[in-house]
C-alpha cells in the first residue's frame, strides 16, 4: 500500500480511535498518526501548521488524509468543513479529506460532496482506505 | 244707424200702447198684471237658476244653465217694457230689447241643441238608483270575499308564523349541532397536530437511536475482529464463543441498519422527486446487487413489460422496493424447484400494475395476512431476515399514493401487486 506523509484522525469516541488506529498501524499507511477529539481541536492544529514556513525538527507533520468524524461535541465535523475552506489554498492542496462515519443519509453524504470531501461509512476497513486512495490518485494524476 | 240710437228713447212721434186698448181699465189692468206677474217671475226663475249653477259646482253644462237664466231674464224684460209702453211709446227701446231678447233665445237655443246629446246620456234618477242597487249588492259580494280573504290571510299568517317559529327553533338547534361539530373539528385538528408531532418526535427519536446506536455496535464489531486477531488460542470453545459473539453483533448491526433505513424513508419521502423511471435498468441494478444469491440459488427472472416500461417514482424508492421483492423471493424459495420470479406490467386504469410472481414456499394469508406488511414481523423462522422489507415496500407505495397487494398460495408461491399511481398532472410534480 501506499505511504503516506501523515493522517490525522478527528474522532470523539475513543474505541473508534483506537480500532482506526490499529487499522492503520497495521497495514503500515504512514508513521505518523494524529488523533483529536473534534472540530475545534483540529481546526487550531490545521491553522497552527498552515502558519509554520518551514518544517522543522520535533514539530507535526502535515497529514496527507484527514478521517473526519461527524458528530462531535464542540464542533463537529461540518463546522470543521466550513472553517478549513478559509486556510490558503497552497495550504490545503496535497491534503486528502474523507468523513467517517455511521450516518448513510442523503443529507449528510450531499454535505460532504458539497466541501469537496469523500464519504465512507463506519466500520473503516482496509478496503475501504484502498479504494478511497485509488479513487483520489486516480483522478489527481 | 245712429240716428236710431240718438232717437232710442224718443217717444213723441208714437202713440202709448194704451191707445189699442182704449185705455179701457179692465183690459189695461189684466195686461198689466199678466206682464207684471209673468215679468217677475221671469226673473225670479234666473235667480234660482244661478243659484243652483253657484251651489252645484259639479253641474255640468253650467253655460246651458247660465244661457238660460239671461233668456229668461230678458224675456222678463221684454214683459216690463210691455208694461211701459201703455204709457211712454218707446217703441224703439221695445224692439232693441225684443231683438236683443231673440239673440240670447237663438244662442240658447244653440247651446241646448248642442248639449242634447250629452244631457240625454246623463241617467236619470232612478237608472242611478237601480246601478246604485247593483253597485251596492256588488260592494257586499266584494266585502263579503274580502271578509273571506282576510281570514285566509289571517290563517295565512298564523301558519307563517308557526312555521317561522319552527323554523327559527330548528336553526338554533342546527346552529347548536354546529357548534358542537367545529368542536369536535377543533378537537381533531388538536389531536392531529399532537399526533404529527408525535410522530415527528417518533421518526427522530428511531433515527437519532440507531445512529447513535450504530457507533458502539461498529466499534464492538470492530473489537471483536481485533480480539480474534490478538488471541492466538487455537480452542474451539473459544471459537464458538468468538462465532456467537459475532453473529450477535452481526444481528444487532442489521436491527439498528433496518431502523435507520426505516426511519430515514420516512424522513426522504416528501424532499424527493418524481421522474419517469425505466423499469429494465432499475432492474438490472437491483439483479447486479442480488448477482451472488441469484447465482447461488440459480433464480430465473422472466420479464414482461410490455404494457409499460416506466413507472412515475423516485429511483431511490423503485429500487428499494424491487429489492426487497426479488430478494424476498429468492430468500423464501422453495427447495423443491428452481426459483422462477415473473415480474410484469399491467395497465389498471389510472394505475400502472406491476406484479412480482414467484414460485416459492408461499405465505398462509389466512394466518398472516394482517402481519406481513407489519415492521419486525417474520413469518419463516428458518431464514435469515429482519422483517422490515415489506413494510418499506408497502410505506413507500402508500407516501407516493400507491398501494401494494399480495396474492399467496401455500407451496406454490406468492405474488405481490404494486399499482404506481399514474402521472395525473405535470404540473403537481414540478419543480
Amino acid at each position: 500500500m501506499k505511504q503516506l506523509r501523515g493522517v490525522l484522525l478527528i474522532d470523539d469516541n475513543d474505541t473508534s480511535n483506537f480500532l482506526n488506529q490499529r487499522l492503520l498501524k497495521r497495514v503500515q499507511l504512514t508513521d505518523n498518526i494524529k488523533v483529536l477529539n473534534n472540530g475545534r481541536q483540529a481546526f487550531d492544529y490545521m491553522a497552527a501548521l498552515s502558519q509554520q514556513t518551514k518544517v522543522k525538527a520535533n514539530q507535526d507533520i502535515k497529514p496527507e488524509l484527514i478521517l473526519l468524524d461527524i458528530n462531535m461535541p464542540v464542533m463537529d465535523g461540518f463546522e470543521f468543513l466550513e472553517l478549513y475552506q478559509e486556510l490558503p489554498e497552497d495550504f490545503r492542496r496535497d491534503i486528502l479529506i474523507a468523513i467517517l462515519s455511521t450516518s448513510s443519509h442523503p443529507q449528510d453524504t450531499g454535505k460532504a460532496n458539497f466541501y469537496n470531501a469523500y464519504y465512507i461509512t463506519k466500520p473503516l476497513t482496509i478496503e475501504k482506505i484502498e479504494m478511497l486512495l485509488d479513487m483520489h490518485y486516480a483522478t489527481s494524476e | 244707424m245712429l240716428e236710431f240710437f240718438r232717437n232710442l228713447f224718443d217717444s213723441s212721434s208714437f202713440m202709448p200702447h194704451g191707445h189699442c186698448y182704449l185705455w179701457q181699465s179692465d183690459i189695461l189692468g189684466l195686461t198689466v198684471l199678466g206682464d207684471g206677474l209673468t215679468g217677475v217671475a221671469y226673473f225670479t226663475l234666473p235667480l234660482m237658476l244661478f243659484y243652483i249653477v253657484k251651489k252645484r259646482v259639479d253641474l255640468m253644462h253650467r253655460n246651458v244653465f247660465i244661457l238660460f237664466g239671461t233668456f229668461i231674464m230678458a224675456c222678463g224684460t221684454t214683459h216690463f217694457i210691455d208694461i211701459w209702453t201703455i204709457w211712454q211709446p218707446t217703441y224703439r227701446l221695445a224692439g232693441t230689447v225684443t231683438f236683443i231678447t231673440g239673440i240670447i233665445s237663438i244662442i240658447s237655443a244653440v247651446a241646448l241643441y248642442k248639449a242634447v246629446p250629452q244631457i240625454l246620456t246623463i241617467p236619470s234618477n232612478r237608472q242611478l238608483e237601480e246601478a246604485n242597487k247593483l253597485l251596492l249588492a256588488e260592494i257586499a259580494k266584494k266585502e263579503n270575499a274580502q271578509a273571506e280573504l282576510r281570514q285566509v290571510n289571517d290563517e295565512l299568517e298564523m301558519r307563517v308564523q308557526r312555521r317561522t317559529a319552527q323554523l327559527i327553533r330548528l336553526n338554533r338547534e342546527l346552529e347548536k349541532e354546529i357548534e358542537v361539530r367545529k368542536e369536535a373539528e377543533r378537537n381533531l385538528i388538536n389531536k392531529n397536530g399532537e399526533l404529527i408531532r408525535i410522530n415527528g418526535d417518533l421518526d427522530n427519536f428511531v433515527y437519532c437511536a440507531s445512529h447513535d446506536l450504530k457507533t458502539p455496535i461498529v466499534n464492538a464489531e470492530g473489537l471483536v475482529t481485533a480480539l480474534r486477531e490478538e488471541v492466538s488460542i487455537e480452542s474451539p470453545q473459544v471459537n464458538e464463543l468468538f462465532i456467537r459473539l459475532d453473529g450477535s453483533v452481526q444481528q444487532m448491526h442489521r436491527t439498528i441498519q433496518d431502523l435507520s433505513d426505516v426511519s430515514a424513508l420516512q424522513k426522504v419521502s416528501n424532499t424527493t422527486h418524481l421522474k419517469s423511471l425505466p423499469l429494465s435498468a432499475v432492474l438490472n441494478e437491483v439483479k447486479t446487487d442480488l448477482a451472488e444469491n441469484i447465482r447461488q440459488t440459480k433464480t430465473q427472472i422472466i420479464t414482461d413489460f410490455r404494457a409499460s416500461d416506466a413507472v412515475w417514482f423516485t429511483h431511490k424508492n423503485l429500487k428499494s422496493v424491487l429489492y426487497n421483492l426479488i430478494s424476498n423471493a429468492i430468500k423464501y424459495h422453495s427447495s423443491e424447484r428452481t426459483p422462477v420470479i415473473k415480474i410484469s406490467t399491467e395497465d389498471a386504469g389510472d394505475y400502472i400494475l406491476l406484479t412480482v410472481a414467484d414460485n416459492g414456499i408461499g405465505i398462509d394469508l389466512k394466518k398472516h395476512e394482517k402481519k406481513i406488511f407489519s415492521l419486525f414481523k417474520r413469518l419463516q423462522d428458518n431464514v435469515e431476515g429482519s422483517g422490515v422489507g415489506l413494510f418499506i415496500v408497502k410505506r413507500i407505495m402508500e407516501n407516493s399514493q400507491g398501494r401494494v397487494e399480495v396474492e399467496s398460495q401455500v407451496g406454490k408461491g406468492s405474488a405481490f401487486k404494486l399499482y404506481f399511481q399514474k402521472r395525473t398532472t405535470p404540473d403537481t410534480y414540478a419543480g
